[in-house]
């Protein structure tokens, strides 16, 4: 993965028109509507062009709506339909037709990055100074669910990366004092474990799948999604989410939810690893080092493209920081938040 | 000249951690851990050493029979290089010399390698192709600009 790969002028003056595409597709879409955003602590701004490409994905952002302050260190332009002036990759497509998200394409040069994913055709656009990006897609309203669950990702993280965060593969659950930090992949129990935290209304919901955290000896973990999922046949265990199940959306791959109140962030007080076992109640052990890193590390580095082979490092340093545990989960979810707030305690 | 081995940088990435070594293969996903004996052989490699200087670290760790030890750092060598973890190198030089292990020297156990897939679907479903060099983004065809 070299990023020193330098980009000939071609991709420099192809990205220049990138401003005029969107200020074209809002035009046509009867104006841009600014999402005003504080992500990671900083102001971010967020240009839809019209009102529909807005509502589709702003409400994953629903808890991180903040009134206009400063000017923004990250601006993002988003639009539908009009696809931009530039063309996709060629060339490179004949092993393309795999299943999952699809092949995706790479690009960087010393002024951008850029992603396009063709199974839902998305491409991200970030420029190197890394307080302009751009994200088109040919409609809002009918991207997969890991794209409007949890908008924006790659650039995000491109972003997050160049601010000194780390976007990791994990959920967040705690209170304004401090939380954990919930690792593990897919099925591990991380999305029931941080979904279940709001049956006590003394814990806060911080995501359940990508939450950045800051480096530095004593980390925070900055919530980017308020969205969650999960398998609608888990749903019956978690009845308390049905009044936040999003309206609209088809539960035949997850059911989705947003949890406007969750929280921006807080202090990261311990590195949660859950284990689905046969108990009824939940039970936190100590665990290793070892095993929180290896269930963190990985699916941090392989979700995002390209793969941050620095994120070993920073996630190690990271686990070394907290104390880490193995959540036994057990079949009465109820007694896990309560088991979480004890762990918090300690 | 004498055989060495060396991590297999940059697609091998590894942190070790209270004694436990995380490896993680950029290429294929593949991720890794090695404890004890195992450990201690992947710090060895990681400081260029041989199968001498392998054996010689072991057993300042450790207490076992010369040919177990040996018998032992090679399999777990030979499944490091098969895995694409670690390869094999002539070299000139001074092997690396290591210090005596902390306290009394503890029983000996033939090391593994743990190896967890998980990953791979990720990879090999969504593979990502750095196009790079073929200067993407690029401008459009004029039919194409227009949809």
């Amino acid at each position: 993965m070299s990023r020193a790969a330098t980009a000939p002028a071609g991709p420099a003056s192809t990205l220049a028109g990138l401003h005029d595409d969107f200020e074209r597709a809002a035009r046509a879409a009867g104006g841009a509507v600014d999402l005003r955003l504080r992500i990671a602590a900083r102001p971010v701004r967020i240009r839809f062009a019209g009102e529909a490409a807005a509502e589709a994905l702003r409400p994953a952002f629903a808890h991180l709506e903040a009134p206009e302050a400063e000017p923004p260190a990250l601006t993002l332009h988003v639009w539908d339909s009009e696809r931009p002036t530039f063309a996709p990759p060629r060339g490179v497509e004949a092993d393309a037709g795999t299943a999952g998200t699809g092949p995706s394409y790479y690009s960087e040069g010393e002024d951008f990055r850029a992603l396009h994913q063709p199974a839902s055709d998305v491409v991200s656009v970030l420029s190197a100074e890394a307080d302009r990006g751009w994200f088109w897609m040919p409609d809002a309203t009918a991207l997969p669910y890991w794209d409007y669950t949890a908008p924006f990702r790659h650039l995000l993280s491109w972003w997050l990366d160049a601010e000194g965060f780390r976007h990791v593969h994990g959920g967040a659950v705690g209170t304004a004092d401090g939380g954990v930090l919930i690792v593990g992949p897919g099925g591990s129990g991380k999305s029931t474990t941080a979904l279940a935290s709001l049956l006590d209304e003394r814990l806060r919901y911080a995501g359940d799948d990508y939450v950045a955290v800051g480096s530095g000896p004593a980390p925070v973990v900055h919530s980017l999604y308020c969205s969650g999922k999960v398998h609608p046949e888990d749903l019956h265990r978690l009845p308390h989410l049905e009044p936040l199940l999003a309206d609209g959306k088809p539960l035949d791959e997850k059911a989705v939810f947003y949890v406007e109140s969750a929280i921006a962030g807080f202090p990261l007080r311990a590195i949660v690893v859950p284990r689905v076992t046969d108990r009824r109640a939940a039970r936190a052990l100590p665990g290793t080092q070892a095993a929180a890193l290896a269930a963190l590390a990985p699916s941090t580095i392989f979700q995002l493209h390209p793969p941050a082979r620095e994120a070993l490092a920073q996630m190690a340093q990271l686990v070394r920081r907290v104390p880490t545990y193995v959540l036994e989960l057990g079949t009465d979810v109820e007694t896990i938040p309560t088991e979480l707030l004890r762990l918090l305690e300690r | 000249m004498t055989t060495r081995f060396r991590v297999n940088s940059p697609n091998v990435i590894h942190e070790t951690i209270e004694g436990e070594v995380i490896l993680i293969d950029l290429k294929t996903g593949t991720y890794y851990s090695l404890r004890e004996a195992g450990a201690a052989i992947w710090e060895a490699i990681d400081r260029g050493a041989g199968l001498d200087a392998i054996e010689d670290a072991l057993e300042r760790r450790y207490e076992g029979s010369s040919d177990e030890i040996r018998e032992a750092a090679r399999r777990l060598v030979d499944e490091l290089e098969r895995e694409g973890l670690v390869r094999a190198e002539e070299a000139d030089g001074s092997r690396p010399v290591f210090e005596p292990g902390h306290g009394v020297r503890r029983p000996f156990e033939a090391p593994s390698l743990e190896k967890h897939t998980d990953m791979q679907d990720l990879i090999l479903l969504d593979p990502v192709h750095e196009v790079g060099a073929q200067g993407w983004p690029h401008p459009a065809p004029p039919d194409e600009a227009s949809g």
